[in-house]
């Protein structure tokens, strides 16, 4: 490690593994560059899929909850940052999102033809692709059938997997590395092309071209530091902030002292696609839990109701948690976990002001978030059609938070109106959960916005974002594309503005 | 971890998971994973449901005029079931939270998975 360099990434995830890859491949104009990130160095043969010792590699272990206790915030802290567990649902952003931004925001140079010639490449280089339909598990059979029999259309994700060995639970790390996550493609070609790397390295603050860090010590079964631990403090001519929707405002607001920023548009406008995670019961064996667990999804009440349905399917724990209740009828449910079928509800929340990243007294972040009444009216909904689609698929009886009846059966469709409603849906009973936080660091031209519209922090010189903390509001689908494609493009205007 | 916390946190522990009440190792394998899960936490949020763990027992001779951990399972589980519907939003949500890790710590353990017919991973690998 030197002491100076011209590019310092903070976070090897979907924004900062991108920008390291691409402003690697400029190593002839003589850039130098060091990648920091907080999590250890896990690679494939680290992952075991038993969610005791994998959840480790996730912000305090996947337990970080709003300030209110209603919604549960993943993310991951491990190199390859939230692609290291995320599932490779690909989507590119819609172009109604891309219109929003250009004309409510000031993107202007986020066209249609832009984002599809730089998210052409970047889905080539990590292989997204329809799955066949042999890949699908009953799960994903099931849940077409229903929506077949309710005359809903489903459409197939698109997912970037190669060589796949089907293990079954993604979202603690992929044993085989077919999950072509930063972890697998970005982080080790810009390694390739000669950047300096330091894992286990938390960023404390940041000051104007200078970047200060702490060395931890290496997890267990994780590859070794390679620097000794300990504080550090490197120059830097640019620094790329890409630490994730829960850090990277909490970085700059430790840094405060020494930054002069825009105080009041940090940490704004966060939205995180509340989801809930429902499950219905077949008569017989569907083993959910072998094969790959993601290949349908319903779009068709997106626009009129606010949300996607997705298949999905987790590991006992988690399916123990997301279902409702305690005690013998809880039980009787994970008894059947191997007939169980899934679906997550994915909602759209607007971008509200009030809704943000702030930290503690130690510099930690918080989230202060208040889940929109026009966000609860769409899970009422959403939670009414996945019971139908379960009945329609053929489950036995459905476990679903907000009923007022522990267990559905299909002589409850009739009542579903009076049986799940706005006031029986308790958000701490069931709490939300969210993988896909965006926004905090809003990139926008208005005084809304943290960050001008070539990803510059306002008002400081030396420092660019280049992770989810741009989006100006939701992009309603899975997210982790439109992170790439914005990292890209910042990561091109550095490379104009800095090196040219 | 203090002794009181244990014997409340396992009289909650029996009504979430009634097969821990009648399978000592079930219950003592039980308390080992969720000690490990728990003491991963940071102290803010251990501290939070230790203090929740105190208020459930104490509440308890408010409402059913006796100790906790000297009510009967069926009662304790009447009780449980008031606090998880109680008025003050933060006591509920707390409680879900404390139910969460629970069922996370229990469900996490390779010999629960037999009874809910569960195979394990395909890969057979140990962390140390
Ligand atoms: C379980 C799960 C499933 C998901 N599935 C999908 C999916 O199927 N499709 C999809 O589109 N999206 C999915 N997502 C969302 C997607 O992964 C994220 O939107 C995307 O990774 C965000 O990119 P990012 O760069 O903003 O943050 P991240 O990818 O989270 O990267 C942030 C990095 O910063 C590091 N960091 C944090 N603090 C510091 C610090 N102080 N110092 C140094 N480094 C720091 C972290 O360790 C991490 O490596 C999923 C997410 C999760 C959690």
């Amino acid at each position: 490690m030197k002491s100076a360099y011209d590019i310092v990434i903070i976070g090897s995830g979907a924004g900062g593994g991108t920008a390291a890859e691409y402003l690697s491949r400029f190593k002839d104009k003589g850039v130098s560059i060091l990648l920091l990130d907080s999590g250890s160095y896990r690679t494939k043969e680290f992952f075991n899929q038993k969610e005791k010792d994998m959840t480790s590699m996730y912000y305090k272990r996947g337990g970080f909850l709003s300030k209110n206790l209603s919604v549960g915030v993943a993310a991951a802290n491990t190199v390859g940052g939230s692609t290291a567990v995320y599932t490779g649902v690909s989507f590119r952003p819609p172009s109604s999102v891309l219109k929003e931004w250009r004309d409510d925001f000031g993107l202007s140079f986020l066209t249609d033809d832009y984002a599809n010639s730089r998210l052409n490449e970047i889905e080539e280089q990590i292989n997204v692709h329809e799955l066949p339909e042999s890949w699908d598990n009953e799960n994903n059979s099931l849940f077409k059938k229903g929506a077949d029999a309710l005359g809903i259309p489903t459409k197939r994700l698109k997912i970037n997997v190669k060589g796949c060995q089907q293990q079954g639970f993604c979202n603690i790390g992929c044993t085989s590395g077919g999950k072509q996550s930063t972890l697998e493609v970005q982080v080790p070609k810009a390694l390739n092309n000669g950047i300096d790397f330091i894992y286990n390295a938390e960023v404390s603050y940041l000051e104007e071209n200078k970047v200060n860090f702490k060395v931890k010590p290496a997890v267990l079964n994780t590859e070794p530091n390679k620097v000794s631990e300990g504080d550090y403090s490197i120059s830097a001519k640019v620094i790329v902030l890409a630490a994730g929707v829960l850090n990277s405002p909490a970085i700059l607001m430790r840094s405060l002292k020494h930054l002069n920023l825009q105080k009041d548009a940090l940490g704004r406008y966060v939205t995180l696609h509340p989801a809930l995670n429902v499950n219905g019961v077949q008569p017989e064996k569907i083993k959910n839990y072998r094969g790959f667990p993601k290949t349908y999804y319903i779009d068709a009440f997106s626009e009129s109701n606010g949300y996607y349905l997705e298949t999905s399917f987790y590991y006992p724990g988690i399916t123990a948690k997301n279902n409702p209740g305690f005690g013998a009828d809880h039980q009787k449910v994970m008894k059947d976990y191997n007939k169980m079928m899934s679906i997550l509800i994915l909602t759209h929340d607007k971008a509200e002001k009030h809704n943000r990243i702030t930290v503690d007294k130690n510099g930690n972040p918080v989230l202060e978030y208040t889940v929109n009444p026009a966000v609860k009216a769409s899970l009422v909904d959403a939670l009414k059609k996945s019971v139908q689609l379960f009945f329609a698929a053929g489950c036995e009886y459905a476990v679903i938070p907000g009923s007022t009846k522990a267990l559905l059966y299909p002589s409850d469709l009739d009542n579903l109106d009076e049986l799940i409603t706005d006031k029986s849906l308790s958000f701490a009973k069931s709490p939300l959960s969210s993988a896909h936080p965006q926004g905090g660091l809003r990139m926008s031209a208005d005084e809304t916005g943290a960050v001008d519209i070539n990803g510059k922090l306002k008002g400081s010189k030396s420092i660019y974002v280049a992770d989810a903390c741009l989006f100006p509001t939701s992009v309603h689908v899975n997210p982790y594309e439109t992170v790439m494609l914005l990292a890209r493009y910042v990561s091109e205007q550095i490379l104009s503005e800095n090196f040219n | 971890m203090d002794t009181s916390f244990k014997k409340n946190l396992i009289a909650i522990a029996e009504v979430v998971l009634p097969d821990i009440q009648t399978d000592a190792k079930l219950k003592e394998d039980f308390w080992n994973n969720f000690s490990y899960f728990f003491n991963d936490l940071d102290a803010d949020s251990s501290g939070k449901l230790k203090l929740l763990t105190g208020v459930i027992a104490k509440l308890s001779w408010v409402y059913n005029v006796k100790s906790f951990n000297k009510l009967n399972v069926v009662s304790r589980e009447h009780y449980l079931k008031k606090i998880s519907d109680f008025p003050v939003s933060k006591i509920t949500a707390g409680f879900t939270g404390l139910r969460n890790l629970i069922m996370v710590s229990y469900y996490s353990m390779n010999n629960t998975w037999d009874d809910i017919n569960y195979d394990g991973p395909i890969v057979q690998r140990e962390i140390k």
